[in-house]
């Protein structure tokens, strides 16, 4: 099968797969008990039950889980995500909002995390159990160990109040706040600063996992008869490293990479809450606290096509970096 | 003696293992003359691989170190060689292939730029000239239409094909030896004959020098000119190809022909060389052979023999089989 | 095998079973001797067998009511009632104490005993938590605790509009709730503020108590920073979900009333209010023909069931309001603007959830003139005037937005003023900008109108709220001034102590206005006993709660009622922690702290009781298996 085809078949299976995601998760959250509705009202003592019932029929929140699946997946058909119970707004504005923010600080963790792991997983590789990968293991091993939650405290009290380099949190400093500020360089140089400690804490939890996966699989490929035959050329041994050895040792730190966006996602409400970051995950978090129906199934659905899609880019560049894999 | 390329002189090398030391070479002397094939014969693990792999300086280290010895390389000692002109050795005036092709290719690049890689580094081609050397070689190991197969993968190639572009890329800078680490073992039956002869070929051809590595004596007998019999990090007996096939003085050699299967003979029983193979951390004490062998005595088993050398033929035996024709 | 020797192992094994019963039995016989030790109130009685077992329920979320909740988990052994703990999702929470309960117990997806927090107003109105007939689901009465006095006493003060009086009945109501004890109030937490030591102008009460932004300046700095930890949605103008979205409304709209720094009522919008003719309500159960009985004049209360029994009260207020406000697009405000802001507001069809109490006391309005309006009264309210505290909005602006009909919700949603896009409100601050999970922006009324009538400029220039989720993280802001104040949500009296250390760092506290507090299921057979619920009030050690798990900012709880309001009874003494006491009020519920122990004394006396029971025990097994064996060498004949 050619790679056109193959694409165009992922593609194609994305459609079914959103929607059983979408029915699991509508059936998840109408087992969770109470609606938007009781919860805005929790505490609100003195409202009228009759009200109530009203409110919720604006919402068709009277109608069983199923019939509202059902209308969902209707709307779903015309890419109309629904609008949120809590603002009003589309949930395609609310999430549209979000989703650059929680996309530029994974993807850039991802990158950081790569772009360190690789470096310290080879020297640790080649240099088995000498001092050096005594020390990056040690570090990998504490990175490893830290909740996400610490990590980035730790991170927030050395870089924005010790050390004073960073923001703290936000997205944007107070200056940079408001409708009529120009978007230009300064105002993205701020929004690269506050980006930088989630993308640091998120990328130092993941780098320390991937260095201990570039070093194992490093040091698999370095036993390989390849690598003696690369050397009885008589190349350099960087070359060998760097040439030879890297890229076959990148094979499965790939798919553990694309493993990981869709558990990095998963730990998105807890670095953005930490962050202050304006992002999808602390939003998921909320509309799920709220019961925002339409905001949880959206988000699941955007989430999910977005994992589904990195792992096509995935399956790409492993026939990229790996001849021998055939779709 | 005349001309040798190639002259090991006491050689040691140790594997420093959580188990302990492992001394798979334990003293080596050999020679390979200018030109002809010499074929390295034992058992697995007696250190046919480890002495090649010396030669180039390819022992993995950690764990492998060489102790101590000579490695004479036309007359210049490579041991004392820097890395980097080690580096100008290894595939330009020895390389060396392996024994699996399947896994002797990186399977990631194509076979173009892995042949390129070798003829660039030690021949100062530039990229197109190098491609260039690369098909005449590959058309010079027989790989039918080298203009297209030079752009595939590995993968695509049958193994014994594989092993053809082995070969080719160890051939490609005109190298003075060839290390060539059993060559045929992981092959068809019927292509293994195809690139022994090959080789032969292309040795007689090109006039290199061949150090042949194998278990396998009926390829020693059809390629060597002269053989090495090695036991447990030992050389226990050298001589022509002649003199190792029917005169052999070392009762171990004498039991490695009993163990292969002859067709001009009717054996009801191939002869089993008993016990096994010993552990190099803690060798035999004595001539290591001693507890596997039949002939063996009290000095045998209390001191090492002495390698004797009568003519052209080195026996390292206390009792050494004189007039044992086989 | 025959009949015969079956009949035979049969009878056999009958003998010997029945000698082991009877010899069991023998023992307690012979063992007559019992000896009864009363067990002193003072003593520990989680030793013993628990009289019955409960669950205590508590929300995740406030670790400080996880662990109070724990605490007094712990202590309920020792007067002998075992009590599981569980920690249920806020949801779960809501769904078993508001929406399918009907007093169920716990196992019956209601609960038992549960841990809660209540916010509530500087005018109390317990009625809807502790009437009668507001039990669940139509009031939040989760108690379903039932008290004549109680219920008359709350009847009474919800349509008192005198303050005194009302302040009697509610004060006797607090001393009926001490001794009745539905609700266990433990304590009031303190709010606390954290700032930079430079501001001025903050009053420290909630901004729901007290909308004083206007007053709040920085010597030098023209930007306040205000840090929330919770998201802010949206500019509903009438809804919101959490207190932030409220702030900043309050910021931008004006509402007739509100309180001054000493809580007490006084106008903004308003100018004045004159109470109309009074007449007689009447409770909307009664039909048509008592309603006639009773006077002519009599009006059928619009709410359904609010009115516990007829009263007398004004049959509306003319309210006037000042001249000259100016909406910020130099509209002046009229009382055309009230009356649609007051219909929209109630209107069931816009869905708006806040007002609560507004939508059953409005009951329509008339435009007298240019600045009055007449406003009728649809349910009796002793706080009338105060309940009327809802958001004016330009009608001029957001008249074509539909406040009935299908279109209304909707159209409300998706409109600009909820976008953020054109918000116009009368305020002393303008609507600048805001992000999703971010931020608002609010901007200096340059032309407030109401230097006039003495009611200060915003003292900044602008107002941000940021949206900080984190503690710690507004924490490092405030230090690294990023933020200038720090919300009371971030429950900061946690780390009180260390920001009292921080250098530039000032602290605002006030106490909150409501209570922490265990209230019980009056339906669960051993809870609807007040003395248990008495006996589990002594058992909390409140100030202990205080000290250890408040660091000392609180107050330990005694009524349900806001501690700093007029309306909290000073007389009603808290509490004390005493097991002693507990155990009494136990035993006077008829838990007698009596155990008996088996002390058997064996006729012929030289062996110990405990010896011959065991003794007897291992003869009859002894009997049983040599009864079995005989039984099975019977069959085996055969």
């Amino acid at each position: 099968m050619g790679m056109r085809e193959y694409i165009l078949k992922r593609v194609i299976l994305i459609i079914p797969m959103l929607m059983g995601i979408s029915f699991i998760v509508f059936m998840l959250m109408y087992l969770m008990p109470g609606d938007a509705v009781d919860l805005m009202l929790a505490l609100q003592p003195d409202t009228d039950p009759a009200y109530v019932a009203h409110i919720k029929s604006i919402y068709g929140l009277d109608q069983p889980w199923y019939i509202q699946y059902f209308y969902w997946l209707k709307q779903f058909a015309t890419l109309n995500l629904g609008s949120s119970f809590l603002s009003g707004r589309d949930v395609s504005e609310e999430i549209g909002a979000r989703v650059v923010n929680t996309l530029s600080y994974q993807l850039l963790a991802v990158v950081f995390s790569i772009a360190v792991a690789i470096p310290a997983g080879i020297v640790s590789a080649v240099k088995q159990y000498s001092k050096t990968d005594n020390l990056v293991m040690t570090a990998a091993l504490l990175g490893v160990s830290f909740p996400i939650f610490f990590l980035g405290l730790m991170n927030i009290f050395l870089f924005a109040l010790i050390l004073g380099w960073l923001p703290s949190g936000g997205a944007h400093s107070t200056v940079f706040l408001g409708r009529d500020i120009p978007h230009d360089f300064s105002y993205y140089l701020d929004y690269l600063k506050h980006l930088a400690l989630p993308t640091l804490t998120l990328g130092l939890a993941s780098t320390a996992y991937n260095a201990r996966l570039v070093r194992s699989s490093m040091l698999n490929v370095l036993r390989e008869d390849y690598i003696m035959t690369a050397r009885a050329k008589g190349l350099k041994e960087r070359v060998v490293v760097y040439k030879h050895a890297l890229r076959n040792a990148m094979l499965p730190v790939i798919t553990v990479t694309g493993m990981q966006i869709a558990l990095t996602l998963g730990g998105a409400p807890i670095t953005e809450t930490v962050f202050s970051w304006p992002g999808l995950g602390k939003y998921f978090v909320y509309a799920i606290q709220h019961r925002d129906y339409f905001v949880i199934v959206g988000i699941t659905v955007v989430l999910g096509t977005l994992i589904l899609v990195a792992n096509v880019l995935i399956d790409i560049s492993y026939k990229w970096l790996d001849p021998r894999v055939e779709f | 003696m005349a001309d040798n390329l190639l002259e090991i002189k006491g050689l040691k090398t140790y594997f420093y293992t959580e188990d302990g030391i492992v001394r798979a070479l334990e003293g080596i002397d050999l020679h390979i003359e200018q030109g002809e094939t010499l074929g390295l014969v034992g058992e697995s693990g007696c250190g046919k691989t480890v002495t090649a792999l010396s030669v180039l300086r390819l022992v993995p280290d950690p764990p492998g170190k060489i102790i101590e010895g000579e490695i004479l390389f036309e007359g210049v000692n490579l041991l004392a060689l820097s890395e980097s002109d080690m580096r100008q050795i290894r595939g330009n005036d020895i390389s060396m292939i392996f024994q699996d092709p399947q896994s002797a290719l990186n399977p990631v690049f194509t076979v173009d730029n892995q042949l390129r890689e070798v003829i660039e580094l030690h021949q100062g081609l530039d990229k197109k000239e190098a491609r260039q050397k690369a098909i005449e070689m590959l058309d010079l190991v027989g790989i039918p239409d080298p203009e297209a197969r030079v752009e595939d993968y590995p993968h695509q190639f049958s193994g014994g094909m594989k092993q053809r572009v082995m070969i080719a890329m160890a051939l490609s800078c005109n190298p003075k030896m060839l290390i060539a680490d059993e060559p045929t073992t992981n092959l068809d039956v019927t292509v293994q004959a195809q690139v022994l002869d090959m080789i032969n070929n292309l040795r007689k051809e090109l006039g290199t020098t061949v150090l042949l590595i194998t278990h396998n004596l009926g390829v020693i007998a059809e390629m060597s000119d002269h053989v090495g019999v090695m036991y447990a990090g030992r050389l226990v007996e050298y001589g022509d190809a002649d003199t190792i096939f029917h005169a052999p003085l070392h009762p171990y050699t004498i039991a490695l022909h009993e163990a292969v299967p002859r067709v001009t003979e009717k054996k009801q029983k191939l002869g089993v060389i008993k016990g096994v193979v010993p552990n190099l951390i803690y060798p035999p004490s004595g001539c290591r052979f001693h507890p596997r062998c039949d002939f063996s005595t009290e000095v045998c088993e209390k001191e090492q023999p002495k390698g004797e050398w009568v003519g052209d033929h080195y026996v390292e035996c206390w009792h050494r089989r004189e007039g044992t024709k086989l | 095998m025959n009949v015969k020797t079956r009949k035979v192992s049969m009878v056999l094994s009958i003998v010997l079973l029945t000698s082991l019963v009877l010899s069991l039995f023998g023992t307690t016989a012979i063992a007559q001797e019992q000896q009864i030790t009363k067990v002193p109130f003072t003593e520990d009685y989680s030793k013993y067998p628990p009289f019955f077992t409960i669950t205590q329920i508590a929300p995740i979320g406030n670790k400080v009511r996880e662990q109070y909740t724990q605490a007094v988990n712990l202590e309920m052994p020792k007067i002998g009632i075992q009590a599981d703990f569980k920690l249920l999702e806020f949801g779960d929470l809501i769904n078993r104490e508001f929406n399918n309960y009907y007093g169920k117990a716990y196992s019956e997806d209601g609960f038992d005993i549960s841990s809660f927090g209540w916010s509530v107003g500087v005018d109390p109105d317990p009625f809807d938590i502790f009437h009668s007939s507001a039990m669940t689901p139509i009031g939040n009465n989760v108690t379903f605790w039932y008290c004549p006095e109680s219920d008359e006493m709350l009847a009474k003060a919800r349509v008192e509009l005198n303050q005194e009086t009302r302040k009697d009945y509610l004060w006797r109501w607090q001393e009926i709730v001490a001794d009745e004890k539905p609700y266990c109030v433990v304590y009031i937490p303190l709010n606390m503020w954290a700032s930079v030591d430079t501001l001025d102008g903050f009053s420290g009460l909630l901004w729901t108590q007290n909308y004083d932004a206007a007053s709040w300046s920085i010597p030098g700095k023209d930007t306040i920073v205000y840090a929330t930890p919770a998201a802010v949605e949206g500019m509903l103008v009438w809804r919101w979900n959490s207190v932030y979205g409220y702030y900043c409304n309050q910021q931008i709209f004006q509402t007739l009333w509100q309180n001054d720094e000493n809580l007490n009522q006084s106008p903004v919008l308003a100018d004045s209010a004159t109470e109309g003719p009074t007449i007689v309500f009447a409770p909307s159960m009664l039909d048509d023909a008592s309603i006639e009985a009773l006077a002519p004049d009599v009006k059928k209360c619009n709410v359904s069931s609010k009115l516990a029994e007829p009263v007398v009260f004004p049959e509306y207020f003319d309210i006037k309001i000042k001249e000259g406000i100016m909406f910020h697009d130099g509209v002046e405000m009229t009382s055309e603007d009230i009356k649609w802001s007051f219909d929209a507001c109630v209107s069931p069809d816009t869905a708006f959830q806040g007002y609560g109490t507004f939508r059953d006391v409005y009951g329509g309005s008339e435009i007298i003139d240019k600045y009055t309006l007449r406003v009728f009264v649809g349910m009796p309210h002793a706080a009338w005037l105060r309940n009327c505290d809802v958001n004016i909005l330009p009608k001029h602006v957001y008249g074509s937005i539909p406040i009935t009909g299908a279109e209304a919700a909707t159209g409300w949603m998706e409109s600009d003023v909820n976008r953020g896009e054109t918000v116009i409100g009368s305020g002393p601050f303008v609507f600048d900008s805001w992000e999703a999970d971010q931020y608002w922006k609010l901007k200096k009324n340059a032309d407030y109108w109401g230097a006039k009538y003495g009611l200060p400029d915003a003292g900044c220039d602008f107002l941000v709220l940021k949206l900080i989720p984190e503690r710690e993280a507004a924490r490092v802001a405030l230090e690294t001034g990023e933020a200038d104040i720090v919300d009371t949500y971030y429950n900061l009296t946690i780390i009180g102590e260390e920001l009292e250390a921080t250098p530039g760092v000032k602290l605002w506290t006030s106490e909150q206005f409501g209570y922490q507090h265990l209230h019980f299921n009056c339906r669960n057979p051993y809870l609807a006993n007040k003395y248990v619920r008495q006996a589990i009030s002594h058992c909390i050690d409140r100030q202990g709660i205080v000290d250890n798990l408040l660091g000392g900012y609180g107050v330990p709880g005694r009524n349900p009622v806001a501690v700093p309001s007029w309306a909290f009874n000073t007389n009603v003494a808290p509490d004390s922690y005493d097991l002693a006491k507990a155990r009494e009020l136990m035993d006077m519920a008829g838990y007698r702290f009596y155990i008996i122990e088996k002390e058997v004394t064996v006729e012929g006396g030289e062996a110990g009781a405990g010896t011959s029971t065991t003794t007897l025990i291992v003869i009859g097994i002894v009997a049983l298996i040599v009864g079995l064996a005989i039984g099975y060498m019977v069959k085996k004949k055969d």
